[in-house]
């Protein structure tokens, strides 16, 4: 009945699946962000233009710097006269145009230039050219480096322009709330699982760590100089990014790595070896997605009972000991201590108020 | 993270004092980071509740709160044995949520309705 019952609520879901196909979120924010470093400061972002955009649609932002580099104007909508730019100085123009958008992956096609704007209000071109990026959402990319030719100047020693891209949020959903709930599973070849759950929750389009408990093994027999036994640890962590839709269902875009090695007792991974990759998908009200990780192939980690060395392969071993040790050491091999265990995700996405995820 | 670690964590966001080795452990664990910004959201959140008591609530509780008159003998060991009795109920009550609660939340994780495998080579990589 169980089967039936989970056949029913596939079925129900599919239309809203179907009308929800992963990842086509409807705009993109495009950004020209200015960044500066003032004399013995960190760089730091000084001024963003933006400008959403649909796939195909085609948005102009500009910045003009005075010769010093300080910013006078930014913005989206360039004046129509050069005569309105307030005095010589220089004009970066970001021409973008939406190629696709397929939640996490935004591509977009850009042409750019750095003109010299002459007090007369004349344009002479400096730099720029035509590029096709593919961006994951905050990513960005540099597209000039000016230093500045005023010795002393308060507005700092050079200027970066980057492009970046995002999606836009519709601001209907701009304060919704998602909570997830996850599980990590460890499946041995016999015997129960071992299952660490979190719950947590980020608003619309936040980017969430979901930092499971580490799954422990302990070794029986070995013992560091400092008196504390040996553990075999494997550390999942995902970064979810969820979006509500129109229809109810939420796309996630979700991270996860595998960090597997010898540890103390309790202590967190800090040798050995890890993978991990990336996943889209939407989820429905009501629906649990099983995320399950590759099998753990070759490699392993070795630690000197003193502490004092460690090393880490990703190569398959010959070794069939899932565990070896010497007077002196331990050595984990992942893919004999792991035979026939199965690692997986599950993830629930539900929209809440905001009051419920207090 | 520990349950332990979780309530030391808790404490010391709430500026109680709490054991310096114990928070050393904490702090130690490889989700302090991600939970000290969780107990940092849920206060920042329940400060910037506006949520009070509406006045029929306050008129409710002062009619409640007026000086009673003196009770009979009879009277206050009936009250007495009245309080007992909720005290014991409100105990057996918070047991049974306790109980609940641990099951709420138990590990036992719900059957997929759909799964996804992540692919060598595709979507997921070795990296060191």
């Amino acid at each position: 009945m169980p089967c039936a019952r989970h056949l029913v609520l596939a079925l129900a879901l599919l239309p809203q699946l179907v009308a929800a196909a992963p990842g086509s979120a409807d705009r993109v924010d495009v950004l020209l962000v200015a960044s500066r470093t003032p004399s013995g400061e960190p760089t730091a972002d000084d001024s963003t233009a933006g400008v959403a955009l649909s796939p195909g649609e085609e948005g102009t932002t500009y910045l003009f710097t005075d010769s010093s580099l300080c910013v006078r104007k930014v913005g989206s909508m360039l004046p129509r006269s050069a005569q309105k730019w307030a005095g010589p100085g220089i004009l970066w123009t970001v021409d973008a145009r939406v190629v696709s958008i397929a939640m996490p992956t935004i591509v977009l096609d850009i042409d750019w230039s750095r003109e010299r704007v002459d007090a007369d209000g004349s344009l002479r071109p400096l730099a720029g050219d035509r590029r096709t990026v593919t961006f994951k959402e905050e990513e960005r990319q540099t597209l000039d480096f000016l230093l500045s030719e005023t010795s002393g100047s308060p507005c700092g020693l050079s200027l970066r322009v980057d492009v970046a891209a995002s999606i836009h949020e519709d601001p209907k959903l701009a304060g919704a709330v998602i909570r997830y709930d996850g599980w990590l599973i460890d499946q041995p070849p016999a015997g129960k699982p071992m299952v660490h759950r979190l719950q947590t929750s980020a608003k619309q389009g936040e980017r969430i760590s979901l930092p499971f408990d580490s799954l422990r093994w302990d070794i029986p027999g070995v013992r560091f100089k400092d008196g504390r036994g040996a553990q075999v640890a494997v550390t999942v962590t995902g970064q979810a990014r969820g979006r509500i839709r129109g229809n109810g269902t939420i796309d996630i875009a979700l991270e996860a790595s595998r960090w597997i090695g010898i540890v103390k007792d309790g202590d967190a991974n800090r040798g050995g070896t890890d993978d991990g990759g990336s996943k889209t998908f939407t989820i429905a009200p009501g629906e649990t997605v099983a995320l399950v990780l590759p099998a753990v192939q070759g490699g392993g980690h070795t630690m000197s009972l003193d502490e004092e060395r460690m090393s880490s392969t990703s190569a398959p071993s010959p070794s069939q000991n899932p565990v070896t040790v010497t007077p002196d050491s331990v050595t984990l091999t992942n893919q004999a201590f792991f035979a026939g265990h199965t690692m997986s995700l599950r993830l629930t996405a539900t929209r809440v108020e905001a009051q419920e995820s207090r | 993270m520990t349950q332990a670690s979780l309530e030391v964590l808790s404490a010391f966001a709430d500026g109680d004092a709490v054991d310096t080795e114990a928070l050393a452990a904490a702090l130690a664990e490889p989700e302090a980071r991600a939970t000290m910004i969780e107990i940092a959201r849920l206060r920042a959140a329940v400060r910037s509740d506006p949520s009070a008591p509406s006045p029929r609530f306050y008129e409710a509780i002062e009619g409640e709160l007026a000086v009673p008159r003196p009770l009979s003998r009879a009277g206050r060991v009936l009250r007495l044995a009245a309080a007992a009795v909720v005290i014991v109920g409100i105990g057996i009550a918070a047991g049974l949520a306790l109980r609940q609660g641990k099951s709420r939340m138990s590990n036992e994780p719900p059957t997929p309705t759909r799964q996804i495998e992540f692919v060598p080579g595709v979507d997921w990589f070795t990296k060191s």
